[in-house]
């Protein structure tokens, strides 16, 4: 997954560099070059073949001497990006005739480098959208590909099962027949050996990571909406401008979120803990609570166990995640401010309920969800992940079909 | 020549609870004498989300020329159970594949504590 994603940043970057920062880089080094006076010999709206259609871009050939040398201009603009829109490029050219006087600048360390129009080509606003994304979602794609692959829990996630005889090498040995293989599931979480202990459960994300991912997301997407926003409105572009109205909206819903979650950052803590370590279906444990920090700012705390049926698929170049609540059990709702602060509830998990499970692209997850409502201020949002364990072989009944004692009901004649 | 293979499960049963021992044979015809065959219980999932699956049993048999069925005998893994949710259902299977000559076959089974898959519904 991390060089799958790769392939996308590395794309998005080029992108972003060769359509869009490379052609501002070159107008501002170009700020010292010299005014010109240059004739235009020949000038044109040039159309290249592509995969999409025609694209086009400037074509010219001028001529200026500097410092009593004669030389051949070839840049209309800074940048080469050739465009869809004719009319764009023909509205550039329009005013430049053949044969007429211009001015036009000329580096003065290569006075053979030169451009004739002392702005960026147009379209580089499109390589900011088109390379931001990308490389985005590359840079998204590769952190998460780097973290899921140091996690020992991914299983074989193919579309359809491989060949048997090309995936038993993965398997342990632990049966004595010979040729026949156990292995332990990668999905299914295992409790830990020896005695159960009270565990004090740890936040799904904390309130800093969650601060800090939303203002680096609102950072990153508005650097790049405001960038090509000023430049468009320099450039006069107010059909670029309206169209990132879109993009600035989004920015600044992301702004707001930045500052939801770190106001949530000073919020009182709770620490949750739970009596026991190994759950099961079926099972009573019992969930305690500590607030720290500034208890009666919370006008009600909610405390509930929820399990959740958690989905990813690919729907055409996207991946889409979809959850689904299975059981919500509510352990407390409490509004005094002295038993808020700190307490213990017995609860119980459903008997036919599922253990959690943990598949590369189907999750069954249970967490302890804290709520805590506080007037005028972000309310307290905080997720405990849980471990269900799936019941213990022999601890519940072994059903009414079939038993071990069942006769061998075939001929003894075989291979082993 | 594609092997016509067969999977027989003790008494038919198609219902099984960790711990117990999945009893049957994989069968072939007599003319063919296949390399070697593989049998092996596993899981996958379907549904909304794309697939994962795992295999958790493997067992490997080198045919004698003229046997025509090899028997197996595993237990049941602990988990996970059979499961049929909203969006996420995890089947379990019993693959059979021959090798030279090629062919497949597969059967699907519960494991749980009752004879249907657990159910989950969606709350809210």
């Amino acid at each position: 997954m991390f060089c799958f994603f790769s392939i996308f940043f590395f794309a998005g970057g080029a992108a972003l560099w060769f359509l869009t920062i490379w052609p501002y880089v070159k107008y501002f080094r170009a700020s010292d070059w010299v005014e010109t006076s240059c004739v235009i010999r020949e000038i044109s709206v040039k159309s290249h073949d592509s995969s999409d259609g025609d694209t086009y871009s400037p074509s010219v050939r001028f001529e200026y001497t500097f410092d009593g040398q004669g030389f051949v201009g070839s840049s209309f603009w800074f940048g080469d990006v050739s465009t869809n829109y004719r009319s764009a490029i023909a509205e550039a050219v329009k005013p430049f005739q053949v044969g007429g006087e211009y001015k036009c600048y000329v580096n003065p360390r290569a006075p053979a480098e030169s451009v004739l129009n002392k702005r960026v080509c147009v379209g580089t606003w499109f390589g900011a959208i088109l390379g931001s994304i990308f490389s985005g979602v590359g840079l998204v794609g590769m952190i998460f590909g780097a973290r899921s692959s140091v996690k020992p829990k991914s299983v074989n996630a193919s579309k359809s099962l491989p060949s048997l005889s090309n995936r038993s090498p993965i398997l342990q040995s632990v049966a004595d027949e010979p040729g026949l293989k156990y292995v332990q599931s990668q999905v299914v979480p295992v409790e830990a050996p020896g005695e159960d202990q009270p565990l004090v459960l740890k936040e799904e994300t904390s309130r800093m990571t969650r601060a800090v991912g939303i203002w680096f997301a609102a950072a990153f997407w508005n650097a790049i909406t405001w960038t090509i926003t000023v430049f468009a409105a320099r450039d006069g572009g107010i059909f670029t401008m309206l169209f990132m109205g879109i993009f600035i909206v989004i920015g600044l819903g992301l702004v707001a979120g930045a500052v939801y979650t770190t106001m949530q950052i000073f919020n009182p803590r709770i620490a949750v803990i739970c009596s026991q370590t190994n759950l099961f279906p079926g099972c009573e444990f019992e969930v305690s609570w500590v607030v720290k920090g500034k208890v009666e700012s919370i006008k009600e705390l909610l405390i509930t166990v929820e399990g959740a049926e958690v989905a990813t698929y690919r729907q055409g170049t996207d991946t889409r995640t979809e959850t689904k609540i299975f059981y919500k059990n509510e352990v407390v709702k409490l509004t005094d401010a002295s038993q808020i602060a700190q307490g213990f509830q017995l609860t119980s998990l459903p008997v036919d309920t599922m253990h959690s499970f943990e598949g590369s692209k189907n999750k069954i997850q249970w967490r302890i969800k804290v709520s805590g409502a506080i007037g005028f201020w972000p309310d307290v949002q905080d997720n405990f992940p849980i471990n269900v364990f799936p019941p213990v072989i022999g601890t519940v009944g072994t059903g009414s079909i079939g038993t071990d004692a069942a006769p061998d009901v075939f001929p003894t004649t075989s291979t082993s | 020549m594609a092997i016509d293979l067969k999977i027989e499960l003790e008494d038919e049963q198609t219902y099984y609870t960790p711990g117990m021992q999945i009893k049957g044979r994989i069968l072939w015809t007599p003319d063919q004498s296949p390399k070697e065959i593989v049998g092996c219980l596993g899981w996958q999932t379907h549904g909304k989300g794309d697939k994962d699956s795992e295999v958790l049993v493997e067992q490997r048999w080198t045919p004698l020329p003229g046997v025509n069925f090899v028997k197996f005998s595993w237990t049941i893994p602990r988990a996970p159970l059979s499961l049929s949710g909203s969006i996420i259902n995890i089947q379990w299977f019993v693959e059979a594949e021959a090798v030279k000559p090629n062919g497949e076959t597969s059967r699907m089974i519960q494991i749980g504590y009752s004879a249907q898959p657990i159910r989950l519904q969606t709350v809210i």
